[in-house]
């Protein structure tokens, strides 16, 4: 009598215990971003140039929900980073917020602090006298810019964020010490 | 439920996922043709510069992973040399470009589309009317409001009753931030 028992509970417990599984196809995403540099501390100055919000999303697994967050360069042909600028964001409510980026050209804004109204737009500022450098279009769902910045560039990617052409301006030494 | 009365369950519900798999295997010859009257290809470039900027970012249907694929300059590129966010030619996409998305958007329900434009049905019997109207579930909200210039310009290509100054005027994506106004 036991055994029919036995046999549906295993049959018919497994749906019941996919749903408190991870998603595979996150943990995927999770798993590509392969691991930490060991040279760099997890926290802010960590994963440049990465998506963040795949770790940093609603799904985690890190504990800071971030709304958008990404890795500024100086130049579009060269990789140092774009410390010191100032990320402007406005979303469609009106809303707006700022944020600066670090020595390794990172930066986040907190979910808990700024949950925008998509579309946003965002627009950099560097220096005190230069003109702000706006984003030609829209952000309308995806907080992690390396989503559609990464390099090297393609039909479905414009490239690492930059603030200006290469040779346009000399910029000091990027990078943390 | 007890054991056997799961079991049974178990075994009719088999079956009967069974029958469904062996009925859509029973689906259209794959010589077989539909044919369908399409809405206007000549009068579709302002309709895709309208879907582009609105909804062809990289991050929503400027992606190979979408039903409905948008190619358009400043999101995603046709030729693999292509770049988002430069021009190649003057308007910027390029003809391959509005013919791949023409195509995309034709291909989402053919059948229906016929018939919205041929027997004057009712558009948002269209998935893509209803989900840009944000009238069904859709990742990226409301991006055309019923009525408004964009969403005109849709629906008068979709109807075949021309689309007048809609498609410009459904460029300009409403705010009130004045460093983005020229977008």
């Amino acid at each position: 009598m036991m055994r029919p028992v036995l046999l549906s509970l295993l049959l018919c417990a497994p749906p019941l215990l996919g749903a408190c599984h991870p998603d595979p196809v996150h943990s995927d995403k999770v798993a590509a971003q392969g691991p930490e540099d060991p040279g760099i501390p997890t926290g802010p100055l960590h994963r440049p140039g990465q998506p963040c919000l795949v770790c940093h999303g609603d799904a985690g697994p890190a504990s800071m929900v971030m709304s958008l967050a990404g890795t500024l360069y100086q130049e579009d042909k060269s990789r140092n980073p774009l410390e010191g600028a100032i990320v402007q964001v406005f979303d469609s409510a009106g809303h707006k917020t700022a944020t600066a980026t670090n020595c390794m050209g990172n930066f986040f804004i907190q979910k808990k602090s700024f949950d925008p109204v998509w579309p946003v737009w965002v627009q950099i500022k560097y220096g005190a006298n230069l003109p702000a450098v706006p984003m030609s279009s829209a952000i309308f769902r995806d907080g992690s810019c390396a989503n559609c910045h990464h390099d090297p560039t393609g039909r479905a990617t414009a490239g690492h964020v930059y603030f200006l052409p290469q040779g346009t301006m000399s910029f000091p030494k990027g990078g943390c010490k | 439920m007890t054991g056997n009365a799961c079991l049974r369950y178990l075994g009719t519900a088999l079956i009967g996922g069974a029958s469904l798999v062996t009925s859509a295997c029973a689906g259209p010859s794959p010589d077989g043709h539909t044919q369908f009257k399409a809405p206007d290809v000549a009068s579709f470039r302002p309709v895709a510069d309208m879907l582009g900027k609105r909804c062809g970012t990289l991050d929503c249907h400027g992606s190979t992973v979408r039903s409905l694929r948008i190619y358009y300059w400043r999101g995603l590129r046709l030729d693999p040399a292509d770049v988002p966010g430069i021009k190649t030619t003057q308007a910027g996409t390029t003809d391959a470009e509005y013919q791949a998305t023409y195509t995309s958007v034709l291909t989402l329900e053919p059948e229906i589309m016929g018939t919205v434009l041929v027997q004057h049905g009712d558009p948002t019997a269209l998935t893509i009317v209803r989900k840009a109207r944000g009238a069904e579930h859709h990742k990226g909200g409301t991006v055309l409001e019923a009525g408004g210039a964009a969403d005109r310009c849709l629906i008068g290509w979709l109807v075949g009753k021309g689309t007048g100054t809609a498609c410009t005027d459904g460029l300009a994506i409403p705010h009130t931030l004045k460093p983005f106004q020229g977008l």
